[in-house]
């Protein structure tokens, strides 16, 4: 899977933000604020196929986290990322 | 001098920063704002069309002066439909200029679309529309090729033509400096032969040409003036005339393209020394580049108070003067009324910036009431 090159994302400050750039209108629902752990996992995969094991592993090496904890946090980010479209197969 | 609200000053400085502050600087307010300082400067910005080009620099800010999120959503979103449109003109122009190369025409770019490569970030400088000029008689085989393909062309009062192409308006100039005094015609003439157009890229792979560094300076330096004597005038114009100088003019550490002393010559001939002048001290007073550098500083004979004068113009008017326009338009919807509007506009505006550049004036106000400027 891929991130949806049609959202974009913003470091502003310590603030992760997506915008939706094939959005019709710049409405503030197509706005998304990410915490800086899922902020810093999209520049992560940015630009390349990943998986969900890929992204916990990538949890394992910066954060001090059990390979469970990563692997289950990182499927339940894929999920929520996949229903607003974030991600193309 | 009339005092700016702190708000207002702090816009201005964000405003400075976005468009002289490299890319990655830091930049700082020195205090956190409250919200609705925050939508004051949003409006403000918004009225001057500025509002991507500050945000360029808010998003620098240290976090303990950033924005909530509340007001940092819509800003982002808003600045990202800003730079889409830009995307998208800037393709309609490089078909353009490829339609029309390939009949043989040669157009200039002029004005913002030309003037964004001078911005630290490009894409953030919003665009009405394109403005194109051509040599001699190509203008009007322009505007042939264009019909020809079941596109609307109408003239304008400046004697150009205009149309809308992808959702694009576009502009065919008659001038490529738009100074109106007869007088000046034919050395304007020479000049332009003189000073050829110089080939830029946009980012795309296709070349576009532009004024000449000297002849930009000055299209830019007459376009306000034009505008301060009419309608009205933005920051977004004066932010154009202040970057367009510092790379032009004040090269850092570099050869400039122009020679600063020979331009302000050439400010003197055409009569529009002493409004050059103005124009350098606004620039100066309300956009000062942080670190210095600023615009060369001109002798000046006109009261202090005309660079204020100017500055309630700019605050009152936004974009264009856009901003008392829509209004007086509910009140104007027949055209000759707001033409007379238009006229008004420039005689209340007139009787100072005219004692700026007298001759200038006359002449612009001459064409205004034939018609010939919108």
């Amino acid at each position: 899977m891929r991130l949806n090159p049609n959202y974009r994302l913003h470091k502003i400050g310590r603030l992760y933000m997506i915008v939706d750039t094939d959005a019709d209108n710049a409405n503030l629902a197509r706005v998304y604020s990410l915490n800086a752990v899922a902020g810093w996992l999209w520049l992560q995969a940015e630009g390349k196929d990943f998986s969900v094991s890929g992204l916990a592993a990538l949890l394992c090496e910066e954060y001090d986290v059990e390979p469970s904890r990563a692997a289950s946090d990182a499927a339940r980010l894929v999920e929520c990322w996949e229903k607003y479209g974030f991600i193309i197969p | 001098m009339t005092e700016l609200s702190p708000t207002y000053r702090r816009f201005l400085r964000l405003l400075a920063y976005g468009i002289y502050a490299p890319s990655g600087a830091r930049v700082s307010l020195g205090a956190p704002l409250t919200d609705r300082q925050w939508y004051k400067i949003i409006e403000e910005a918004e009225k001057q069309t500025v509002s991507g080009v500050v945000f360029n620099a808010v998003s620098r800010l240290p976090e303990s002066e950033m924005p909530p999120f509340s007001v940092l959503a819509p800003w982002l979103a808003m600045t990202h439909r800003e730079a889409r449109t830009s995307e998208a003109m800037s393709e309609v122009l490089a078909q353009l200029v490829y339609l029309f190369r390939g009949q043989g025409l040669h157009p200039v770019l002029q004005k913002g679309h030309a003037v964004a490569r001078f911005y630290p970030m490009p894409g953030l400088r919003a665009f009405g529309d394109i403005d194109l000029w051509f040599p001699g008689n190509e203008r009007a085989e322009a505007d042939k090729i264009i019909s020809g393909m079941g596109i609307k062309v109408t003239a304008t009062p400046d004697k150009g033509s205009r149309y809308v192409i992808s959702n694009t308006d576009v502009e065919h100039h008659s001038m490529l400096v738009e100074i109106h005094n007869p007088a000046h015609a034919r050395f304007i003439g020479g000049l332009c032969a003189r000073y050829q157009p110089a080939s830029i890229s946009l980012g795309s792979d296709m070349l576009i040409d532009v004024p000449s560094p000297v002849i930009e300076l000055l299209m830019i330096n007459a376009h306000i003036l034009k505008h301060c004597l009419g309608v009205g005038i933005g920051l977004r114009q004066f932010c154009d005339y202040a970057l367009a100088w510092r790379r032009l003019a004040a090269a850092d550490g570099a050869a400039p393209a122009v020679d600063a002393a020979g331009y302000l010559d050439l400010c003197r001939r055409l009569g529009i020394d002493r409004w050059t002048a103005v124009l350098h001290q606004f620039v100066n007073r309300y956009l000062p580049a942080p670190g210095g550098m600023a615009v060369a500083a001109l002798p000046c004979d006109a009261p202090s108070h005309t660079v204020e004068r100017i500055f309630s113009l700019v605050a009152e008017g936004g974009n264009f003067g856009h901003y008392n326009r829509h209004a007086s338009a509910r009140q104007h919807r027949n055209v000759l009324r707001r033409k007379l509007h238009t006229m008004s506009s420039f005689i209340n505006n007139r009787s100072f910036v005219c004692r700026l550049a007298p001759a200038e004036a006359f002449w612009t106000f001459a064409h205004l009431v034939v018609g010939q400027i919108h």
